[in-house]
């Protein structure tokens, strides 16, 4: 009768237990991940449909969700919808309110990083600031652009406590010393600088100049052509795969990054004229040369702490079973049960340590960022068409040519993914040859490229 | 072995049921939202409620100034044009009209007697500005936004961060490029950046 009232006991509870788990399991919201290969086969509105809840999403991934919606929109050239999907990641991922029901669970022993609301690691979150820079930039909002790339300077921007030297480690020290980093992206004090300057704000655009110099001095000439005011083609070229990250140290504590695939431009054609060009970026470099991160000793505790509970329910299973033994040889019944309990408890407390505790670093990324960013710079008469090529290879041949890509009075900011399969098109389809019935309007023209159907939107 | 079977259930389902209690939150809230609620405790960027208090004390801070009070009583209606107010913060996603919009009200609410016009040349197409030169206004509202960022180590490994934005602004004469009159506010706000984030 009783181990009848203790069945349905368990079952009850089996029940509570497991209604408690399927309401938990659904609480992340979406995990915004699960068409992200549309985007690297030219699809960027399967992305944009996919992922469109983001943008009133109140749940953790969703800042995640708006971003790769960002990079869809670039990609087919919708500038007004990008600027308005820069605005809300730029939102999400500036405000940061300690305490915060997903902060919490990530740092307690049974939650996981990937409980606390995604804001991106330093160099996603520098990556929002500088495409909202440049959608502003080139619709000539250079004050905005100017704020945005500023807002990204200071992502890159920190002071660490981190392991000294084991050559200057003390016995009776902490052994940590504090590094102050200072952003070091040369393409956002160049734009700024450039703003600046288009801002009338000589001395601002000078020490911006300077800066962006010192970061990279092999550039400097790059740099200067930039500044000069006869200077009005500005192109911007993503290239690569983001950094991938991935896990390392104990059960996967520390976050780690391996290199995207890599793309290299060979050269930029605007018109009759080759450009300047140059690597500017390499997000690899940026994001592996931030410092380490706090959170991963606090993902290297929990995983020290599921180690020592593992070891613990091995050392209760492994002694109970021995008493088992021993009781059952002897026929001493007693110590049989309580052997076999000690082997249960051993053996729940492994469990409970396996599936509960999560020390496993983050892996949530945007992973339709660019490996590289170059910038191209030179002049062209306004008013004109010319042809815009880029000519590169990675991934195979990843050339691209743009045909009659408009030039306008002013700074003229084009921006170009480089991906494979994507070969570029018509900047502006071809005059009809008789009047055409009138059509829905179509989503801005962008600067340069692809009014027409995306051949692969630029 | 019975117990061992049992025991083995309640740890399965003790084990389930910590994966899933882990990640509860709290459900989102939905309904209209007090505009005043948002910002000020939402990190270090600027709130509608610093707006309004900014504007409320600049417009306080105008009205008491001798020297505008002299001009006031000499011209009836004084002719303020709007210049520019630069936002040089690196709040990427405060739009400075905000700020201008709300000024221009509250100074217009404040302004009983009709003291003062604004002019806007934005606001006319400029084929429609024929009539009205530059000159046309006595008065030249500008000003600036900036900021000073302040981090810190936080407790728990966060960082703190605080914000200092500085709002300015200045009336100058049109004559003689003369600042009749200039103040200016600090807001300063916190956030922490949990360990988390770090």
């Amino acid at each position: 009768m009783s181990g009848k009232r203790g069945d349905r006991g368990v079952k009850i509870l089996a029940l509570f237990l497991l209604a408690g788990a399927s309401a938990g399991a659904g609480c992340a919201g979406p995990s915004y991940d699960t068409v992200d290969a549309a985007y690297w086969q030219g699809d960027p509105e399967a992305v944009i449909e996919a992922y469109k809840g983001a943008m009133d999403d109140p749940s953790p991934n969703a800042p995640l969700g708006v971003e790769k919606m960002l990079s869809a929109a670039l990609l087919e050239h919708n500038w007004q919808d990008a600027e308005s999907y820069a605005v809300r990641a730029s939102t999400l991922v500036n405000i940061f309110v300690a305490g915060e029901p997903g902060e919490r669970d990530a740092i307690s022993l049974f939650g996981q990083e990937k409980d606390k609301p995604f804001k991106g690691e330093p160099h996603e979150r520098v990556m929002v600031d500088y495409y909202l820079g440049l959608l502003r930039f080139r619709r000539g909002d250079y004050e905005g652009a100017l704020s945005a790339f500023r807002s990204a300077m200071n992502k890159d921007r920190g002071s660490f406590l981190l392991p000294v030297q084991p050559e200057a480690a003390q016995e009776s020290s902490d052994n940590v010393q504090r590094y102050l980093y200072e952003d070091d992206y040369s393409i956002l004090s160049i734009l700024a600088a450039k703003c600046s300057q288009l801002l009338e704000e000589p001395s601002d655009a000078e020490r911006y100049l300077e800066r962006a110099a010192s970061l990279r001095p092999e550039l400097r000439p790059l740099f200067n052509e930039v500044m000069d005011p006869r200077s009005n083609v500005l192109v911007f070229i993503d290239a690569g795969q983001a950094p991938y990250k991935r896990r390392i140290g104990p059960q996967g504590a520390i976050l780690g990054y391996v290199r995207g695939a890599s793309a290299r431009v060979d050269g930029v054609r605007f018109g009759p004229h080759d450009l300047s060009f140059a690597q500017c970026e390499d997000l690899y470099e940026q994001a592996t040369t931030v410092g380490g991160r706090r959170v991963d000793e606090i993902n290297r505790e929990k995983a020290q702490k599921q180690e020592i509970l593992h070891m613990a329910g091995f050392a209760a299973a492994t002694a109970g079973s021995m008493a088992a033994i021993i009781g059952s040889q002897s026929g001493n019944r007693n110590m049989q049960t309580a052997g076999l309990i000690g082997m249960g408890i051993g053996i729940a407390a492994m469990i409970f340590a396996a599936t509960a505790i999560d020390p496993g670093a983050d892996l949530r990324a945007w992973t339709m960022l660019p490996g590289q960013i170059y910038l191209a710079v030179g002049r062209a008469e306004p008013g004109t068409r010319l042809d815009l090529t880029v000519r590169a290879h990675g991934m195979g041949d990843l050339t691209q040519e743009w045909t009659g890509v408009d030039i306008r009075d002013g700074v003229n900011l084009y921006w170009v993914r480089l991906m494979p399969g994507r070969r570029g098109g018509s900047a502006t389809p071809p005059a009809p040859a008789t009047p055409a019935p009138a059509t829905p309007a179509a989503p801005e023209a962008p600067p340069a490229e692809a009014a027409g159907p995306p051949a692969s939107p630029p | 072995m019975k117990h061992f079977v049992r025991l083995f259930r309640w740890a399965a389902l003790i084990a389930v049921a910590a994966a899933g209690f882990r990640c509860a939150s709290e459900p989102p809230q939905t309904g209209l939202i007090d505009p005043d609620a948002i910002g000020s405790d939402q990190g270090t960027l600027v709130s509608i409620a610093d707006i309004r208090t900014v504007a409320g004390e600049m417009v306080q801070s105008m009205s008491g100034n001798p020297a505008l009070a002299r001009l006031r009583a000499a011209q009836h209606p004084l002719r303020i044009s709007v210049g520019n107010i630069k936002q040089r913060t690196s709040i990427a996603i405060f739009d400075k009209e905000v700020f201008v919009n709300r000024l221009l009200g509250s100074l217009n609410a404040a302004d009983t007697d009709g003291a003062y016009t604004f002019l806007r040349r934005e606001d006319v197409p400029q084929s429609e500005q024929g009539g009205t030169s530059p000159g046309a206004a006595d008065l030249v509202l500008s000003g600036e936004l900036r900021e000073l960022l302040h981090r810190s180590t936080a407790e728990g490994g966060g960082e703190s961060e605080q914000r200092t934005v500085q709002y300015s602004l200045r009336l100058t004469r049109v004559d003689d490029s003369t600042i009749v009159w200039t103040d200016s506010r600090e807001v300063v706000k916190q956030q922490i950046t949990g360990a988390v984030y770090q």
